[in-house]
């Protein structure tokens, strides 16, 4: 028995896509969450993004598709197989309009930093050799300037749509994030033919 | 519960059904080991910190560190294999080798995950030194036996020994040129970032033939014995591995697992390393390896790690009556009548 576990959210399209490309196929219900397949020994669960990882680093599920956004903060132990290739977006810092905050050097020390992805935001400002005040927030990290609990955000960044309605401009981006294949050690070498299969040939 | 009484994250108390599982394992194990001619030894709980950190710089992030009375660090043992090696190497120095040890020794290690078992009770074996006729190489296959041979006698079936070997990713890299950048090959596949490695390759300049040569050996190379094929017909490593999968017929077939991927720590181990899968549940039950580069004569030995065992083992402490209503039970609280109870109890 092999079970997959794809993201809930943005990457679910395209995470059922791939499956299905690979013959693997399900009827999707809505308040379901384990999905029996059309293969008799493949079973697919629907999670939240972050727990992607979590299920495949201790084995309740043996391989996974998820950002590698995740994957950088949480440092998960998994074997990272391939990279998809869809679901591009970039983690970035932004700053208000108008806040004289144009560039990385414009970052004053201690300023508070709000994000989603403080594990990664710390690593960054300590490359940079900045010291700041990390704020770690669950969601809507872009009202935390207008409100003043931050005076920068550290964020995922797709079109930038949102940044912009907010008030809020890119001031420079870390890092370039896309699905992954993702697979439970051990599973890979109890599993290797059945989970070698899914690996597209490139 | 008053906080004072709780336990600190990650260590536990015994109760009688886990030290009734404990002692099965433990004694059924001990017999195989005594069989095979190997004697018991258990070093101390504290070892000193820098003999820790020269034989194993890997786990000195894990080892909880205490501070003697002169300021020196000591450690509490995060392994069992670094300090019988010591022993070997100093009090039992002058003893014939090859030198058969086992020991069931309790380890502690800290982990980033606060929940994580702290405290874990490991049983092993180690084999040191060679002589006329027990080279490294039937070391190797002695200890690869004694292992299956202990999950035999547990009647635990349901297994696979992870095979893969230290050198491996070197004559690979060699094959296709890549020496130069071993290092950090090394590095992404030890931490499973396969995807991040070919895109490293990439922006290095590798020709897109040598990085699918590479991918093609990576992504292929776990399974059965066809996946030695990927290496060089004259490769002493290949020679190495087709005798342990030899050993198929005396413990079972199917119980090897060979994987290129399974890279050891390369400070530690310096050939042979494999792990112990439990099928249904997918948790390691012990490691094991050679390790000649840290104990300056070869090495080899495994650690099983009692707790998996328990699981995977099926058997519960009886329910006895006899334990239960054969307690001191005078007829009365006066004197003759407790003495009298306690003649009765008496064990001889």
């Amino acid at each position: 028995m092999l079970r997959i576990a794809i993201p809930k959210g943005s990457l679910l399209d395209d995470s059922k896509e791939f499956l299905k490309k690979n013959n693997i196929e399900f009827e999707h219900a809505d308040r379901k969450l384990l999905f029996k397949t059309n293969k008799e020994n493949i079973e697919v669960l629907i999670v939240r993004p972050t727990d992607v990882a979590v299920y495949v680093e201790k084995g309740a599920v043996d391989i996974g598709i998820v950002g590698s956004d995740i994957l950088d903060e949480y440092d998960s132990d998994v074997l990272r197989l391939c990279n998809l290739g869809f679901g591009e977006c970039s983690l970035g810092v932004a700053a208000p309009q108008g806040s004289n905050i144009n560039s990385i050097s414009d970052v004053a020390d201690y300023s508070s930093v709000a994000s989603k992805f403080t594990n990664m935001t710390s690593k960054y400002f300590k490359k940079q050799g900045i010291p700041v005040d990390i704020i770690g927030l669950y969601g809507s990290i872009e009202i935390a300037p207008l409100t003043g609990l931050s005076d920068i955000i550290v964020d995922l960044v797709g079109t930038g749509k949102t940044l912009r309605e907010n008030g809020l401009d890119l001031i420079e981006t870390i890092s370039v994030h896309t699905a992954h294949l993702i697979s439970n050690k051990n599973s890979w070498q109890l599993h290797h033919d059945l989970i070698r299969e899914l690996i597209p040939a490139s | 519960m008053n906080s004072s009484e709780e336990l600190p994250l990650g260590i536990k108390d015994l109760l009688p059904s886990d030290l009734y599982k404990q002692d099965y394992i433990k004694s059924h194990m001990m017999k195989v080991f005594s069989h095979w001619g190997y004697q018991q030894v258990l070093p101390p709980l504290l070892e000193s910190f820098n003999s820790l950190k020269k034989g194993r710089p890997d786990l000195v992030d894990e080892t909880f560190k205490i501070i003697d009375h002169d300021g020196k660090i000591l450690a509490l043992r995060p392994d069992a294999t670094l300090p019988v090696i010591r022993l070997a190497s100093t009090r039992l120095a002058q003893q014939a080798r090859p030198l058969r040890l086992c020991y069931l020794a309790g380890v502690f290690r800290q982990k980033r995950q606060a929940n994580f078992r702290r405290e874990n009770l490991n049983i092993g074996i180690e084999i040191i030194g060679e002589n006329n006729t027990n080279t490294p190489e039937t070391n190797q296959l002695e200890c690869i036996s004694i292992l299956m041979n202990s999950l035999e006698v547990l009647n635990i079936q349901d297994y696979k020994i992870v095979l893969s070997h230290a050198q491996i990713l070197s004559e690979i890299l060699q094959a296709l040129s890549l020496t130069e950048h071993k290092q950090t090959i090394t590095e992404y596949i030890s931490t499973g970032q396969l995807s991040v490695l070919f895109e490293y390759l990439q922006s290095n300049n590798i020709s897109p033939e040598t990085i699918n040569k590479l991918k093609n050996i990576l992504l292929n190379s776990t399974g059965t014995s066809q996946v030695l094929s990927y290496l060089s017909k004259s490769s002493s490593i290949k020679l190495e591995l087709e005798q342990i999968l030899a050993l198929a017929p005396v413990f079972g077939e199917e119980k090897f697992i060979i994987d290129f991927l399974q890279v050891p720590n390369e400070n530690f181990y310096s050939g042979l390393y494999f792990k112990v899968l439990n099928t249904n549940t997918k948790k390691i039950l012990g490691a094991g390896g050679r390790y000649d580069k840290f104990s300056k004569e070869s090495a080899t030995g495994f650690s099983l790690y009692i707790d998996s065992l328990a699981q995977s083992v099926d058997i519960s402490l009886p329910e006895t009556q006899e334990t239960v209503t054969n307690t001191l039970s005078p007829k009365s609280n006066n004197t003759n009548d407790i003495l009298d109870a306690i003649k009765k109890q008496k064990y001889s």
